[in-house]
């Protein structure tokens, strides 16, 4: 195998922060492995290092000790060739720019990385229009509602046809319902994108629904606890949630989350 | 909209007819309306010429002032060395009073336009300064990181990014600066004012204060709040134009 085939790979990465308190250990030793084309979700309580494990793999901040490859290059490659598309949790939408705008970032910023890159870009219109923003190309970010402004976030996202997606809690502030619409759309988009995903998440069933595997994570230090695989059919069935699979592995992941070893052995 | 520009139009109406009072019977004071009012209508053209000449010296000096300023702001975006060597002098610039500097100016650069374009550029130079550089800090963090996940250069960064973020201080700088500016054209022109020179409408000012041609006076008082008036509401509409983004666009002038 390939290390290109290896898709994503976190290999013991640890960092610490400076605070006025003493130095804070956020990740401690995390080896993560995500093949090409799998939707990971990172899961765990607030302040276990989850972003900052996002950061690292987006090549935003480099870690203390241990390496990032993505399909065999380095997170800062990555970067520089336009292979990641990050969804932040604050949106980071330009108040400025239009829908359409907005959604032609990733094209118009760096384009010297045009040159790195061999696959094609989306047409940002056609991408808009696949996800029913088509009626609101020319308006600004302030006009929408929480679910279109996510919406437009996420097709940001999706236009450049990065390697890897990157987002950090991106329903966290929408309400249950909006969030479970917006769930089902980024499952159809990836369904047929395929983009190798690692989604940070603080809602189980958000985890469960959306991923191949769930990695749980505990705090202080931000260690992996867990790794669970979600063995449902693709594309997910439309009352997944209900079916005794779904809860089973619902509750795998609630009891790592509680610090109990998850998997067999367990009543 | 009459009714509710109708507080304002009595009140304003009220106080000329107070000054008319005034006027009738204390002359030396201050000058009929009439008086004020003949003097715009028989000499049109010196008011205008006078007018464009101050509104010259604004434009000239507010434009270069705001090159310099907006361009020193971009390089203490990035070079923090050059922020602490700037920013105490323009400190220290901005609390010297410009009106003791102006006869100085006046002396070593002549009676013409320059010293006239370098009060102005000062009066205005330390606010376009101020709300440059904090309205290219005032970008959100989380779009900043964005864009770097893009390996957005710091160019891009720059125009697509600090600039538009600083376009609402830019915008209540113009608004500020403007009237300091014809404040800093009108203080030069007393300095440099006298037979011969190019005169605007401080220059008036001065000319009519020395031959006691009190209408002159007000007359040319009244030409530079219509200047400054015309001014604010200008840069009103393109903010509101410009601007339509932001949450401060609203119906406030």
């Amino acid at each position: 195998m390939s290390s290109e085939d290896a898709g994503l790979v976190v290999a013991g990465v640890s960092k610490t922060y400076g605070t006025k308190d003493g130095r804070t250990l956020a990740l401690d030793d995390v080896d993560l492995r995500v093949p090409k084309g799998r939707f990971v979700t990172v899961i765990g309580p607030s302040g276990c290092g989850k972003s900052t494990l996002l950061r690292i793999i987006a090549g935003l901040d480099p870690p203390d000790r241990g390496e990032v490859s993505i399909f065999g290059e380095s997170a800062e490659f990555a970067r520089r060739a336009k292979h990641i598309g990050f969804v932040p949790q604050a949106l980071a939408l330009l108040p400025w720019r239009t829908v359409l705008e907005n959604t032609q970032l990733p094209l118009t910023l760096n384009r010297s990385a045009d040159t790195l890159r061999t696959e094609p870009t989306r047409d940002p219109v056609d991408l808009l229009r696949a996800f029913g923003l088509g009626d609101v190309l020319g308006r600004r970010p302030a006009e929408l509602s929480g679910g279109m402004r996510q919406r437009v976030a996420i097709a940001r996202s999706f236009v450049h046809e990065p390697a890897v997606l990157l987002m950090d809690e991106p329903f966290s502030s929408l309400d249950e319902l909006t969030s479970e619409v917006l769930r089902r759309e980024l499952l159809d988009l990836w369904q047929s994108a395929r983009t190798t995903v690692v989604f940070v998440s603080h809602s189980v069933s958000e985890a469960v629904l959306l991923s191949d595997e769930v990695i749980v994570m505990t705090r202080a230090p931000g260690k992996i606890a867990a790794r669970i695989e979600v063995r449902l059919d693709r594309p997910r069935g439309d009352l997944v949630e209900v079916t005794g699979e779904f809860r089973e592995v619902e509750r795998q992941v609630r009891l790592a989350l509680r610090g109990a070893p998850a998997g067999g052995g367990l009543p | 909209m009459i009714s509710r520009a109708l507080p304002a139009i009595v009140l304003l109406g009220l106080l000329v007819l107070a000054w008319q009072l005034v006027a009738l019977h204390n002359a030396f004071l201050i000058p009929r309306i009439g008086a004020i009012w003949a003097q715009l209508t028989n000499n049109p053209r010196e008011f205008f010429d006078a007018a464009g000449v101050t509104l010259e010296e604004c434009f000239v000096g507010l434009g270069a002032s705001f090159v310099i300023a907006f361009s020193l702001a971009v390089a203490m975006t990035y070079v923090g060395l050059i922020e602490r060597a700037v920013m105490p002098l323009a400190v220290i610039l901005n609390v010297t009073p410009v009106v003791a500097l102006a006869p100085g100016l006046a002396i070593a650069l002549g009676f013409g336009f320059t010293p006239r374009f370098l009060i102005t550029g000062i009066i205005v130079f330390f606010p376009l300064l101020v709300n440059s550089l904090v309205g290219l800090r005032s970008i959100d963090p989380e779009a900043l990181q964005y864009f770097r996940s893009l390996h957005a250069s710091r160019r891009e960064v720059l125009v697509h990014l600090r600039i538009p973020s600083s376009l609402p201080f830019l915008f209540a700088a113009a608004r500020i600066c403007f009237p300091l500016a014809i404040i800093g054209a009108v203080v030069s022109e007393f300095t440099t004012a006298g037979p011969g020179n190019i005169n605007g409408l401080g220059s008036l000012i001065e000319i009519g204060i020395g031959s006691t041609e009190l209408s002159v006076v007000y007359a040319a008082i009244f030409c530079l709040s219509l200047l400054g008036l015309a001014f604010t509401l200008v840069v009103v509409a393109i903010e509101r134009r410009v601007l339509a983004w932001h949450p401060t666009a609203g119906p406030s002038a």
